[in-house]
This record gives structure tokens, C-alpha cells and sequence, in this order.
């Protein structure tokens, strides 16, 4: 997907995941594969929030670990500032991460126990250089505050904070590291209502300040609405659809993001829409249906969509869909 | 459902407190503190408000299923004509398997995991209906088809780790209705599930409702679920109920600037306007504030509200809100400083 008058920061070209599906006493025979990502192609400019949303099972946190380079795609290149990274191993993967951070959805989990709040915003730094406990200190505080929390949070261990706080942290150690781009993986889908916009807020605000491109993975629409500038829509392992998100909320094409749409619920008990119901569930990866792999559940499938599988083709300027039709 | 509908469940003064331990002192966690609510059979009702604010301690406190650090110090429940709190272990036993249904968050929780579906689903037919072999097969099936779960015949002798989080809550749903319950309270009942598969649930429990006239409650804090199928609203905030109307009413002009803030910080996929969050954070249970609990949060505090409490003010017939903006009194000494 080119875009003429923008450096893009991370580029997928024709990524494919497979995971090997394996049998027999020692596993030693492969029977399949699960295709987790299918080919997917994804730039993600510099200062620019990508969306990505599809039901669980099409593949986002796949891509999101293939971006980290913490799965190593089985073809296709990754490339970062126009170097192709995907072989990255030892100090080049050190390097490469130092650029790409993320924030989990379960503040609960991503943060060590063990690990005081500014040893946890320090480890980043601390895993290619040394700094002294002075340092440690400084910097804690700096990205503390940076994150909305008071630099004296530095030395307690994060049972002591609430979900809000734990986030916070983890958004402290993301931009710890001056990294160019962050994954945010559900980052506010643990949090409650009154917590996850202020967490909303925080996240646009040093978006904004600090140049930062996310690549933001939901499932909740209207939320990845509220914050990206540009959508891509996944299903099973392949994007569907990509448009800017004003273009995509208004003027969906794939019947998948009608659908979509169609389904994310009112914000008021007078609005009326029409609903698109889909049938079914999300097909197995390791089983993809022939031809488009929406066919089964999609309203408008015709006698073509059993047999072609559509690509992923411009339809109007930065709006890009993946539909026979 | 008339005019005339009579109350299914009637809950008075009930005062829930919770007495924990925190290491050097024993507190006590005000959960549920004075609330007062009636559900008309066959309405569909959400509590809604911030986790934290009473509203799954309250359904807890309904079917009596409370943790042993609970206790219910005060009030009355009044479901179907009966008081629930003058029921004995075995009285309420039977009370939860036959009238009231509760639809937990994660369905994975819920279930057992080494029980096939159709042994759970079956489990209150067996116990609780006295059916046996064909008889209860049949029901199951029946069931599971209900809850649009095909081939029911192979999926009832699956364990729940088999099936998808969509199909394991229908499963759920299957068991809550498997006594013909006049209630069902659920709890957060999509929250795991993806927004398709979501609006496919709704409608299930639409159409169940339609079907058999059983009273919905969705305790919830996504407003989107109350906008698309609730009629009537209860606000919670820190134990108490602090508005009740009808849903229009919420949406179009909401009274309690709690409610007014809730509404601000939801994201709308037709309306991507900057919201605005709500400050700070819920109040301690153990360490309300004086007043008004609401009133550190508060955009449109006057003198009175960290002094009393504000009394319930009914606006309309069916409408109460808690706050001291409504109160003529004050509305008016307000209006002079201004």
C-alpha cells in the first residue's frame, strides 16, 4: 500500500504465520498448518495511529508479535525504516526492540511482581547499557511523570496500584526507550469505564507530543474509532479492508466490516439501524474455507466467491478492500 | 405487560456490608448501603456504574450467595410475593434453581470443566424437576436447540473447553433457563465476547424474552447493552442508588452529573467527538467521603454536598435522582450566588 508523500516506519510485505500442527507419540509428524496471518501486507506511517480490529482468531495478535519480532514470519519481509529486519537475531534484535515497545491488555500480568516501579520502567534501558542507580532514579521519575503518576511511585512494586496506575506504568516503560513505535495490544480493555479514557487521553496526548506511531489492536470499534486515523480490518489472518477511519465508519465496503459496524452497539436507545446479523463463527485457521474466506458467513456471497479468493485492491484513493464485488 | 404489571421483585432499605481485614485494622466496606429498587415482571432493567460501586454485590445479595466476609445487616427482598431473606439453605437452594438465573462474565468460570454440556444443563432438570433418561435428554436437546446451539445431539456429550467463548455462554444461558426462571440477572454477560457474536447473544436473550415473558436485570457498565435493550436504568455509584428512570430519560437529559459524566466518557461509533473523562477515581468503600459521596467528582458541587447526604427527589412519577442540585431549597440560594 503505497502512499506517496509518507515515509512509512513499519512495513509488512505479504507476511504469512504458519504454525505447524503436529502428531504421533514425539509430535514428529506434521498433519497441517494453522494459518494465523495469510499474507498481509500493512504500513504503518511515522506519527500516525493504525486500528486494527476482526474477532478474535483472525490473527491481530499474531501480526502484533511478528511486528515485535517476537515470532519470526514464516515469508514475507518486516521492514523497519527501510531495512529489512525479520532475520534480526542477538544485538540487531536488541537494537530493533529498543525502537518497537507495547503495552499489554492485562496490566495485572505485564508488570513483574518482583520488580519495583522504576526497576520495571529502567529494564528496557537497562538490557543494552548500565546505568547507575542515580540514573534509574532520574529517569523513573522523569517517565513517571510523563505517564501522569507522581516521580515518588518509583519505589513501591505494582500490587500497591490500582489497574489505572499499573497502565500507566506500562506506558511509562513503553516510551522509556524513545521508541518510534508502540503496539498497543487491548490497552484499556481491563480497565474500567471511568479509567479507560483518561488512559485514552494519556495515549493521544504523548502520541501527539513525542511523534509516536501505534499500531492499536481492538475489538471494540468505537474505541479504535476514537483513536486511530486509519483502520485495517483483519479477517482470518488477511485484511479485508483499510481505509481512513472516518471513510471506513461511513463508507464500509467488505461485508465483514458492515457487518462490524452494524453490530457495535448504539449509543443511544432511539437510534435505529439496520442490522446485518452474521451467521456463525469465525472459521478454524487451520481449516480455511476456499475461494473468500468470508463466503460462509457473508449475506452477499455469489457463485465467484466459492472459488477466487479476493486481493486486496484499491477502490478509492487510501481506501483499499479485499471483496469479489 | 400493561399499566397494571406487577412488581416481580421488590428490594427495600437493603444494606450489604462487607468486614475484612487489611493487616492492622478491621474495616468495613459499605458494598450495598440503603438501596431500595422494584422491576416490573417482564421489564428489561440495568444497574449500571463503575466497578466497584455495589452492583454485583447487590445481585449477589438477591439470590443470597454471598462470600462468609458478607453480611446482609438490614432491608427486605421481595421476589415473587415472597421474602427471600426469611428463606432457610434449602428453601433458597430451590428458589435459584426454579425463578432466579444469574449469566456470569466468563462462562468459563461458570462451567465446570469435567462435566460434559449435557450433564450440566441437565443438572436442575434432574435434581430440581425429577426428569430422568429420555425425558431429560429430550429437554436438554430442547435447550441447547433453544439457545441455537445445532447438532445438540454430539455437542451434549462435549466438555466446555470444546467449544468457543460464544457457544460455552449460550451454554450458560441454556442452564439458566432449563427451570422456566422469572428472572435472569447477568452480570457483564458480553464482555468476553466479540461484538458479532455479542449482538447475536442480545438478540437470543431477546427473543427468549419475548418467548416466555421472564424479567431481565443487566447489571453492566457498557452503556451500549443498555442502550440497545434495556427500558429502565438504575444508576449506582458507591452503594446507593443515585438515579432511576426510564431509558430515553437517561440519554437525552440525564439528571445526576454522575450519570451526565458516565455518558460523556462512552465512545459511539456515530459520534467520534472528543469525550470527556471522568476525574478521579471511585471512592474507597471503607473510607466514604462526608455528604454527598460523589461530591470530590463533582463539576456542579454547592456548599451542602460534603456536608448531608442528599435525600431522594422524585422528579416525575417514574424518575428519582440523589442529589442536591434537584432539591428546590438549593436550587435556588445556588442560583443567587451565581
Amino acid at each position: 500500500m503505497p502512499f506517496k508523500e509518507k515515509t512509512p516506519v513499519v512495513q509488512l510485505q505479504e507476511v504469512k504465520k504458519y504454525f505447524p500442527m503436529t502428531k504421533g507419540i514425539i509430535r514428529d509428524r506434521i498433519v497441517g498448518h494453522v494459518k494465523a496471518l495469510d499474507g498481509v501486507d500493512l504500513e504503518l506511517n511515522a506519527n500516525e495511529v493504525v486500528g486494527l480490529v476482526g474477532e478474535s482468531g483472525s490473527g491481530k495478535s499474531t501480526l502484533a508479535k511478528i511486528i515485535l519480532l517476537l515470532e519470526k514470519p514464516t515469508e514475507g519481509r518486516l521492514v523497519f525504516d527501510g531495512e529489512d529486519v525479520s532475520g534480526f537475531s542477538g544485538n540487531d534484535l536488541k537494537r530493533y526492540r529498543q525502537k518497537i515497545q507495547a503495552v499489554f491488555q492485562d496490566p495485572y500480568s505485564s508488570l513483574s511482581p518482583r520488580l519495583k516501579v522504576k526497576e520495571i520502567i529502567a529494564e528496557p534501558s537497562l538490557v543494552t547499557g548500565k546505568l547507575h542507580r542515580k540514573e534509574v532514579d532520574d529517569m523513573a521519575s522523569e517517565y513517571l511523570r510523563m505517564a501522569g503518576l507522581p516521580a515518588g511511585m518509583r519505589n513501591v512494586y505494582p500490587h500497591e496500584l490500582s489497574g489505572g496506575q499499573r497502565q500507566r506504568v506500562a506506558i511509562g516503560r513503553a516510551i522509556s526507550t524513545r521508541a518510534a513505535v508502540i503496539i498497543l495490544d487491548e490497552p484499556t480493555s481491563a480497565l474500567d469505564v471511568s479509567v479507560r479514557l483518561q488512559i485514552v487521553e494519556l495515549l493521544m496526548k504523548l502520541q501527539q507530543e513525542l511523534g509516536l506511531s501505534y499500531l492499536l489492536i481492538g475489538h471494540d470499534l468505537a474505541l479504535v474509532a476514537y483513536m486511530s486515523t486509519n483502520i485495517a480490518v483483519m479477517y482470518l489472518g488477511k485484511i479485508v479492508e483499510f481505509a481512513r477511519t472516518k471513510e471506513l465508519v461511513q463508507n464500509a465496503i467488505h461485508p465483514y466490516t458492515r457487518a462490524l459496524i452494524s453490530a457495535s452497539l448504539p449509543s443511544h436507545p432511539n437510534e435505529k439501524k439496520e442490522r446485518i446479523t452474521l451467521a456463525g463463527e469465525i472459521a478454524n485457521p487451520f481449516d480455511i474455507p476456499a475461494g473468500c474466506r468470508f463466503h460462509p458467513r457473508c449475506p452477499e456471497a455469489k457463485e465467484a466467491c466459492y472459488h477466487i479468493d479476493p486481493l486486496l485492491k484499491p477502490f478509492l484513493e487510501n481506501h483499499w478492500v479485499a471483496c469479489n464485488f | 405487560m400493561g399499566m397494571e404489571a406487577k412488581p416481580i421483585l421488590e428490594v427495600e432499605n437493603l444494606t450489604t456490608y462487607f468486614s475484612v481485614f487489611d493487616g492492622f485494622e478491621k474495616k468495613t466496606v459499605k458494598a450495598v448501603d440503603g438501596v431500595s429498587l422494584s422491576v416490573t415482571s417482564g421489564d428489561t432493567v440495568a444497574i449500571i456504574g463503575e466497578s466497584g460501586c455495589g452492583k454485583s454485590t447487590l445481585a449477589l445479595s438477591i439470590l443470597r450467595v454471598l462470600p462468609e466476609t458478607a453480611t446482609i445487616l438490614n432491608g427486605k427482598i421481595v421476589f415473587d410475593g415472597e421474602d427471600l431473606l426469611q428463606k432457610n439453605r434449602g428453601e433458597m437452594s430451590k428458589i435459584r434453581a426454579e425463578k432466579i438465573a444469574m449469566i456470569l462474565q466468563d462462562p468459563m468460570m461458570s462451567l465446570n470443566p469435567v462435566f460434559t454440556i449435557g450433564n450440566q444443563v441437565g443438572e436442575t432438570l434432574y435434581y430440581h424437576q425429577g426428569l430422568r433418561n429420555r425425558l431429560l435428554k429430550d429437554r436438554i436437546k430442547e435447550l441447547l436447540l433453544d439457545v441455537k446451539i445445532p447438532e445438540p445431539e454430539s455437542r451434549m456429550k462435549q466438555y466446555p473447553h470444546e467449544m468457543s467463548g460464544g457457544m460455552r455462554q449460550r451454554i450458560v444461558g441454556a442452564i439458566a433457563l432449563s427451570c422456566n426462571p422469572k428472572l435472569i440477572m447477568a452480570d457483564e454477560p458480553t464482555t468476553n465476547l466479540d461484538v458479532t457474536i455479542q449482538l447475536q447473544y442480545l438478540n437470543l436473550l431477546r427473543d427468549l424474552q419475548e418467548k416466555t415473558g421472564v424479567t431481565l436485570l443487566f447489571i453492566t457498565h457498557d452503556l451500549g447493552i443498555v442502550a440497545e435493550m434495556c427500558k429502565r436504568v438504575i444508576v449506582m455509584y458507591s452503594g446507593k442508588v443515585v438515579e432511576r428512570a426510564p431509558v430515553t430519560n437517561i440519554y437525552d437529559d440525564p439528571a445526576h452529573p454522575y450519570t451526565k459524566a458516565l455518558l460523556d466518557a462512552a465512545f459511539g461509533l456515530q459520534d467520534l467527538s472528543k469525550r470527556s473523562p471522568i476525574k478521579g477515581e471511585p471512592p474507597d468503600l471503607s473510607n466514604l467521603p462526608p455528604g454527598c459521596h460523589y461530591h470530590p467528582r463533582c463539576e456542579r458541587q454547592l456548599g451542602i454536598c460534603s456536608q448531608e447526604e442528599p435525600p431522594e427527589i422524585a422528579l416525575s412519577p417514574d424518575r428519582t435522582v440523589k442529589c442536591w442540585l434537584f432539591d428546590p431549597a438549593h436550587r435556588k440560594s445556588d442560583r443567587m450566588k451565581h
